[in-house]
């Protein structure tokens, strides 16, 4: 039985699968290794996933969700042409697209998977990628780091014996940096770091903005098509300026052409404030490790947002040194996360391998203090402090804030902040003791976090022997049996396209969103060729789809040679 | 048995000594498999490396109680357990140790300037002067700006000492100050943490009371936020749901204005709807229904209003009856606070505290003219615009329909 390491990112999915000399990126259907994570629904209620579903972005915006990444954990729905989804949901039909192609792929059955998520997850949002795997019909015991991933891609191909590094891996959505050490064939994480809501779609939407206010535009005003064919326009233009000093950019904006040009220092201007926040996770990764600045073997980006050379110069102005990438940045953290799936089945090539990983979070309870004018409430007392290898186990003793107090409430909480109010509550538990004077009595409470990130809470008190235990799983808890069960039923009763036809539909939905952002006649000869392909799978004839469909894409190939980047 | 022993090292052995066992040892009480092995290995691995990582007394001191131990130059992978083999040493380091000097300074790139003690000092010293000078104000704090957009500043370890030195100062400026105020403006202390980010970590300054900085801190941060908490239609919503809690006098005038002129724009609407209709049956029932709500609501601001001033609401609402003069008399006029809402920086001594209090906008009362000004600060327009429609719109409409 396979089991296949997930990248589920913000835009882009894949999988990979350890083969014998080392991980391996799965095709899906249209022979492509960058799945885009967005999904879209057609008028008779098919689901469309992938590439697909990104030209729908532009046609259909309304019944197209994307970068639902970014509401995992949140109660957030989105609505798909009439039915609401969860991001969890949405996430799920990915993974099961995932699935499928690997089944295919590997010609055997898929039912366990490592799937990677950003380091700075908090509790609730792995939670929720945990109820997506399940709700694709994947079991998932192991979650991995996205940083950690990408540094177990490296670090097997590390020649050196024994090396520090730091892995910045800067995705669609999330930011996340790791600083790592190899020893022999140890390796482990020092420290991890991040934002959870900074990445290259936030780069993306700077531009659009930027580009808008030199057309003197408001994003009130244009229709929600509009919208996401700005955005489409501006992702390219990023991508391109990747390469380019600068690029010209044109969208056609309520029946009018408009065009501007974006030079790379234009486009550092938009993206300032966002590379500011770049470097306190990269400052807190350093601090935590104890480590110099200068001390690092190798610094590697990752993740595709590190492509673009404003990033790839701040993080080199940071360290004082260029950068590496070796790996291609958009497939590095799937091929760790099947590098981990392999060492999770003690695969024989990896037998020695040895990974330890960090706590990316600090955890601890509520608890007052006694300050000058009084006891005061509110405090994080930390157990296990953010970036302690785990497992781990640790105990502290509290003590008894008022006279006669009869029962102590443990409220626990995950995050740096020293109030807890500004933290994150995962749970709480109430122990009694007996009434004595304050601070005669004590709680002892010990926190034990496990390598799959489940945390048990015991507490006890010493001069009864009451004891008391609380485990807090990272698992997919958040629903209720019932609820899952329905959710089942929703997404079971969703339509698929034949795998079969996948190639067809992807040219089809391309040639649609090109339609709708062409003017004139360039308009009408795409129009032409459309019908042209729907005439063809009308006739249910493998063969003369097959020659329609080739024919097309050289059609549409051929315009986008002929009239510029599209 | 102790970490060393746990290690299978001698003691005190040097830090790739007792890695290298570590990493020998790992492999067999993997993490996954045997956790609790792993973290006993940790802990052990981790009371190793402090201790190697402390500097050790023995080496300058005592060179005679350790024959054995190699000088700590020799940084040789295999543990010397056996004595012998410290004995060819003095000819093999000789080679050994002249690729090292030439090595090690690689990593560290040559751009890179050194970073100029007497440069850091001197910024601290203008930082903190100005923090001293201007902190009392957001428009005098601004010339301090190009000073936290310093270079020097990009240098995480700069920024942490002068960031100590900063608060350092903040808080000798709280302690002198005169009780029942704050120095150190909101906006000012806002604009700090953002460079210094003290608030989101859990460093520890020498000699300060760290918890009561982050209090302060905290206090400019949700200031920030509670900002929305205004007389708006939540807290309308609020006032009307629940029977007890906070209101303060002014709150109540208002509350009480928004019910009479609410109710009558309401019987204005309805007036004229049941004139165009030319039915009156459900006039009456409709008035009665308005005053009723009117008098419900009406009782339920003074009932908040009355535990607030210390007085028994029943007491009140009997007095009341009888006379409806003491009830405005009891409601404007009672100077008194309940003791729960009193000023709470009158009973701290702390100067810190108060400064809290200062900075977190506690209302200072008894004074005509800070009441109107934080009245009309917390007015929220689009409730007055609401309502003020809403009586606009029930009077022309009823002036219209109606005959």
């Amino acid at each position: 039985m396979a089991v296949i390491g997930i990248d589920l990112g913000t835009t882009n999915s894949l999988a990979s699968i350890w083969r014998d000399d080392g991980p391996v990126i799965i095709p899906n259907a249209l022979g492509e290794l960058l799945t885009p994570s967005v999904v879209s629904v057609d008028q008779s209620g098919n689901v469309l996933l992938g590439r697909p579903a990104k030209d729908r972005l532009v046609t259909h915006p309304q019944s197209t969700a994307s970068q639902f990444k970014r509401l995992m954990g949140t109660s957030e729905r989105l609505a798909l042409n009439g039915a609401s989804y969860s991001a969890e949901e949405l996430s799920a039909l990915v993974l099961k697209q995932l699935k499928a192609d690997a089944e295919a792929y590997l010609g055997e059955p898929v039912d366990e998977a490592i799937i990677s998520v950003p380091a700075y997850f908090n509790n609730n949002q792995r939670k929720a990628t945990l109820t997506a795997a399940h709700l694709a019909g994947l079991n998932v015991e192991r979650l991995i780091n996205e940083p950690t991933a990408a540094a177990l891609a490296y670090g097997l191909r590390e020649e050196k014996d024994e090396s520090t590094f730091i892995v910045v891996d800067l995705g669609g959505g999330t930011l996340d940096v790791s600083i790592l050490e190899k020893f022999d064939d140890l390796l482990e994480v020092h420290a991890t770091s991040g934002d959870s809501f900074l990445g290259g779609e936030d780069f993306t939407r700077a531009l659009v903005a930027g580009v808008l206010a030199k057309w003197q535009l408001g994003t009130q005003k244009l229709s929600r098509e509009e919208r996401a064919h700005v955005y489409r326009v501006c992702d390219q233009a990023k991508q391109a300026l990747c390469e380019d000093t600068q690029v010209d950019v044109s969208a056609s904006i309520g029946g009018k052409v408009l065009e501007t040009t974006v030079t790379r220092d234009d486009f550092l201007g938009y993206c300032a404030g966002l590379l500011d926040r770049l470097r306190a996770p990269l400052e807190r990764a350093v601090r935590d490790s104890g480590l110099s600045r200068d001390g690092f073997d190798d610094v590697i980006i990752v993740g595709g947002a590190s492509r673009m050379p404003m990033v790839k110069n701040a993080i080199g102005r940071m360290f004082g040194r260029i950068p590496s990438a070796n790996l291609d940045p958009d497939l590095v953290v799937a091929m760790g996360a099947g590098i981990q799936a392999a060492l999770k089945q003690r695969n024989q090539a990896l037998r020695d391998t040895v990974l330890t990983d960090v706590c990316p979070f600090s955890l601890g309870v509520e608890s007052a203090q006694t300050l000058e004018q009084g006891t005061r409430s509110g405090f994080f007392s930390v157990l296990i402090p953010r970036n302690t290898v785990i497992p781990a186990s640790r105990v502290d003793r509290f003590y008894t804030v008022t006279d006669n107090q009869r029962r102590v409430e443990l409220n626990i909480y995950q995050g740096e902040q020293r109030l807890v109010k500004n933290n994150i509550k995962i749970g709480e538990m109430t122990i009694p003791v007996p009434p004595k004077p304050a601070s005669e009595e004590a709680v002892d409470v010990r926190f034990t976090y496990d390598i799959n990130g489940i945390l048990e809470v015991q507490a006890s008190v010493p001069s009864t022997g009451v004891k008391d235990r609380l485990i807090i799983q990272n698992t997919a808890t958040e629903l209720s049996d019932s609820e899952i069960a329905s959710a089942l039923a929703r997404l079971d009763a969703l339509k698929f396209h034949p795998r079969e036809d996948s190639a067809n539909i992807a040219v089809m939905m391309e040639a649609e969103r090109m339609f709708s952002e062409a003017l004139g006649e360039q308009r009408q000869f795409i129009g032409d060729l459309i019908v042209q392909l729907e005439n063809a799978m009308d006739s249910q004839d493998t063969q003369r789809v097959e020659v329609a469909r080739t024919e097309v894409e050289q059609q549409l190939d051929a315009i986008r040679r002929h009239w510029g980047m599209w | 048995m102790n970490a060393w022993q746990y290690l299978g090292i001698p003691p005190n052995s040097d830090k790739r000594t007792i890695k290298t066992a570590y990493a020998r040892l790992v492999k067999d009480c993997h993490p996954e498999e045997k956790p609790d092995e792993f973290m006993a290995l940790r802990q052990a691995y981790e009371m190793a490396m402090s201790r190697a990582a402390a500097p050790r007394p023995r080496d300058e001191g005592f060179p005679t109680t350790s024959p054995v131990a190699p000088s700590p130059a020799s940084s040789s992978p295999r543990p010397s357990a056996e004595p012998v083999a410290a004995e060819p040493g003095p000819a093999e380091p000789k080679p050994e140790l002249e690729p090292q000097p030439i090595s090690r300074p690689q990593p560290v790139s040559a751009e890179r300037k050194p970073v100029d003690g007497r440069e850091v000092r001197r910024l601290a010293e203008e930082l903190a002067a100005c923090v001293e000078q201007t902190a009392g104000s957001a428009s005098a704090f601004k010339s301090a700006e190009a000073l936290l957009n310093h270079p020097l500043l990009e240098f995480m370890n700069v920024r942490d000492a002068i960031g100590d030195h900063v608060l350092t100062v903040i808080w000798r400026m709280v302690s002198a100050a005169p009780p029942k105020s704050c120095p150190v403006d909101r906006q000012v202390l806002l604009t700090l943490d953002g460079v210094f980010g003290w608030s989101s970590g859990f460093r520890d300054v020498p000699r300060l009371p760290m918890d009561n900085l982050y209090l302060l801190l905290d206090a400019a941060h949700t200031s920030e936020i509670e900002r929305s908490n205004r007389l708006g239609w939540k807290w309308l919503g609020r006032l009307m749901a629940r029977s007890k809690g906070r209101i303060s006098r002014l709150e109540w005038l208002f509350a009480f204005l928004v019910l009479v002129s609410g109710t009558v724009a309401t019987l204005g609407i309805v007036q004229g709807v049941m004139n165009a209709f030319h039915g009156n049956r459900y006039h009456s029932s409709i008035f009665i229904i308005a005053m009723l709500l009117a008098i419900v609501s009406f009782f339920a601001f003074t009932t908040k209003r009355s535990v607030d001033a210390g007085v028994t609401p029943t007491a009140m609402l009997i007095i009341s009856c009888i006379f409806p003069g003491a009830l405005l008399f009891f409601i404007l006029g009672s100077p008194k606070e309940h003791s729960r809402y009193e000023d709470p920086r009158n009973t701290f001594t702390d100067p810190l505290d108060a400064a809290y209090w200062d900075i977190r906008g506690h209302q200072k009362r008894y004074s005509i003219g800070r009441w109107f000004r934080a009245f009309f600060r917390k007015l929220s327009p689009r409730l007055l615009w609401g309502l003020g429609g809403y009586i606009v719109v029930g009077f022309t409409l009823s002036r219209l329909i109606a005959p």
